[in-house]
């Protein structure tokens, strides 16, 4: 759904306003030796590498249904070995928020070659998706697989074990009080309402304490299925041996039982825009964050991708010029895209004093707002695409690199979907990126959390006339 | 040292240790020995010190090296009103079980492909490997010598470890206890 309004959007707006000039470069404060010259000049586009190439997965089917993608890096003798299982946080039943997180976390009681093959082990849930990730020298790739065998195919759920972490993770979540934290947990259901994301992916303090140990068994043989999981390797590795070690460690996984929904509906940015005031006594600074839904489709994905660059997700890009240089209120306002398989979301947050941040706010809306009003020019197109592909050939480390296999599987793009959003990249359209960014500009469609000490700002942000303002602890 | 402390809830010892030289003997000894303390895996002054009964709520056990003397420092954060000169025995007691002991032998050489893969990790970024080989230009006059650093951790034994902790974890240290104020003022009313 979110797919045809953006497309029907971008065919209204193809005629846009004339692009605005690129915002004027400061003096230079002290004097600038003339053989120096370079210093006051804005730098050119930096070369690009004729050879340079988007990496590309060897991919294959293990006749259980296990897909093995597979990317030799030479150089170091390391690997990284991904386990990704497609069902993160969205397959959790609404009032058991949280069990995948447990169900993942819980395959650390298993973990008990990690110490001794010295490799690093982290597990992650997002909405989509639950990665278990060993990263070691290459010698240990054996053990590895052995060691992942062991996790998915004979875990130890011990009920009192279980309990533990569980107790543990809710106290953790009780004490939760960085404003990042306090926002992280409350945008979801903001942004997506009863939506099966719209809930923190490690749960709440309430959900996690209604999960017990059978619970998190039953989901673990729901949630492991081969036919729904990938094995990415990358590193100094052969393929050969590597097929051998995962034929016999993981061959003989078959799934048990019904599966938890594969498919979640597309999520729809909310019409109607609140602000919520987080109540924090005494703290100095006030966290804003602005964020909406965005479609998830393939062929919005280079536009959104752009336009969220131009917004704050680069350095130079507008809410850093705007807060951090003109105003000189913040170190630092970004702007972040996050696709999703069914949806995506886009967050706008800063860091201010507190006296600022009811005018930052405003600011911060005001630079949605301009993406229509003064849409983004030629040249913040060229600097965008060339960042963002920069990006994507600039993966330096055998975790990024298996995390980019981990994205493609995740959406069903194969072994070259890296290089074929490098290309989407390079194709995507002036008219494209500013259709959607007057898309993005709509001011109703993003929901606002500020965590401050509220004495006086909820007035303050009342005045703003900017919607209702909900006080909050 | 005694300090207070006027903004801190919780009292904070630090133990602090001059070591070796930057590369010299007994350096990748002091080093495993901080992973055997503070380790991502099993904790163990942290795990030590609550059977003890010290309500450690953080730990860490850190080696720098640097090229006048390195530095081994050990910091336990605990809960208010905690004995710190007790916590202090226990450190002293879980330094002489790594000496004694040989529970932790068999954990040595996971430890050590710990630490040469985190340094592999360090290669693998532009930025970074240019800070190690100018590292070891600037002391090896080579930036090649990643083999030689990793040579002196392959060559770590329980032994040298034993005899790392005798020789440079003794009583020839700085402790550094930083009770809080507000701690003080509860006991003075009690």
């Amino acid at each position: 759904m979110m797919r045809s309004a953006f497309a029907l959007f971008a065919f209204a707006c193809a005629s846009q306003p004339p692009p605005a000039p690129a915002p004027a470069i400061a003096p230079p404060l002290i004097e600038v030796p003339a053989s120096e010259k370079w210093r006051s000049e804005v730098p050119g586009p930096a070369a690009v590498d004729p050879k340079r190439t988007a990496p590309s997965f060897r991919v294959e089917t293990l006749p259980n249904g296990l897909t093995l993608m597979f990317l030799r890096i030479e150089g170091l003798p390391l690997v990284s070995m991904r386990l990704v299982t497609v069902g993160g946080s969205s397959a959790d039943p609404i009032a058991q928020a949280g069990l995948g997180f447990l169900t993942y976390g819980a395959l650390r009681d298993t973990a008990t070659m990690v110490d001794k093959l010295g490799v690093e082990l982290a597990i992650d849930v997002d909405r989509d998706l639950g990665t278990v990730e060993m990263t070691g020298v290459n010698t240990t790739a054996p053990g590895m697989v052995r060691q992942f065998a062991e996790m998915i195919l004979r875990p130890k759920h011990d009920p009192k074990t279980l309990n533990g972490r569980r107790d543990r993770h809710a106290k953790q979540l009780e004490a939760r009080s960085a404003p990042l934290s306090v926002v992280g947990d409350r945008l979801p259901a903001l942004l997506f309402a009863d939506h099966p994301y719209g809930h923190p992916s490690h749960g709440t303090a309430g959900s996690i304490a209604k999960i017990d140990p059978a619970a998190i068994k039953a989901h673990h043989a729901a949630l492991f299925r081969p036919e729904r999981s990938a094995l990415i390797v990358v590193g100094e590795i052969e393929l050969d041996p590597l097929r051998k070690l995962a034929a016999h460690h993981l061959g003989g996984w078959k799934a048990n039982g019904p599966a938890p929904g594969a498919n979640v509906p597309a999520a729809v940015a909310r019409e109607r825009s609140d602000i919520v005031l987080i109540h924090r006594e005494n703290v100095s600074q006030a966290f804003a964050c602005a964020g909406r839904a965005v479609g998830a489709g393939t062929e919005e994905e280079a536009a959104l991708r752009v336009v969220n660059q131009i917004l704050g997700g680069a350095f130079n890009s507008r809410l850093q010029l705007v807060l951090r240089e003109t105003k000189g209120w913040t170190y630092g306002a970004n702007s972040a895209l996050n696709i999703f398989r069914d949806a995506g979301e886009l967050l706008a947050c800063t860091q201010v004093e507190r006296s600022a941040a009811a005018e930052a706010v405003r600011t911060l809306l005001d630079e949605i707002a301009r993406m229509s009003s003064a849409p983004p020019t030629d040249a913040e197109i060229r600097g965008a695409v060339a960042g963002l592909q920069a990006a994507i050939y600039g993966r330096e480390t055998v975790s990024a690199l298996s995390r980019l296999g981990a994205e493609s599987f995740a959406r069903n793009r194969g072994g070259d979907g890296s290089a074929r959003l490098a290309a989407a990249l390079g194709a995507v359209g002036a008219d494209a990126v500013r259709a959607m960014a007057a898309e993005v500009a709509v001011r109703e469609r993003w929901q606002i959390v500020v965590v401050a000490d509220a004495r006086g700002l909820q007035k303050e942000l009342e005045q703003l006339g900017l919607g209702t303002v909900a006080l909050s602890r | 040292v005694r300090a207070k402390e006027p903004i801190a809830k919780r009292p904070r010892l630090t133990m602090v240790w001059i070591g070796p030289r930057l590369f010299e003997p007994g350096t990748a000894e002091l080093d495993m020995v901080a992973a055997l303390l503070d380790d991502e895996q099993e904790a163990l002054l942290r795990r030590e010190l609550i059977n003890a009964g010290i309500e450690a709520t953080g730990v860490s056990a850190r080696f720098l090296e640097s090229r006048a003397g390195s530095m081994f420092r050990l910091d336990v954060v605990m809960e208010q009103g905690t004995d710190l000169d007790r916590a202090v025995e226990q450190v002293d007691r879980v330094l002489e079980l790594l000496r004694r002991i040989s529970m932790w032998e068999e954990r040595l050489a996971g430890i050590v492909a710990r630490h040469e893969r985190s340094l592999m990790l360090n290669l693998q970024r532009l930025q970074t490997r240019a800070h190690v080989l100018a590292l070891y230009d600037s002391i090896h006059g080579d930036p090649n010598t990643l083999k030689r650093d990793l040579a002196r951790y392959h060559a770590v034994a329980p032994e040298g470890v034993r005899e790392a902790i005798r020789r440079f974890l003794d009583q020839r240290r700085v402790v550094v206890i930083a009770e809080p104020e507000s701690a003080a003022i509860k006991k003075k009313g009690q």
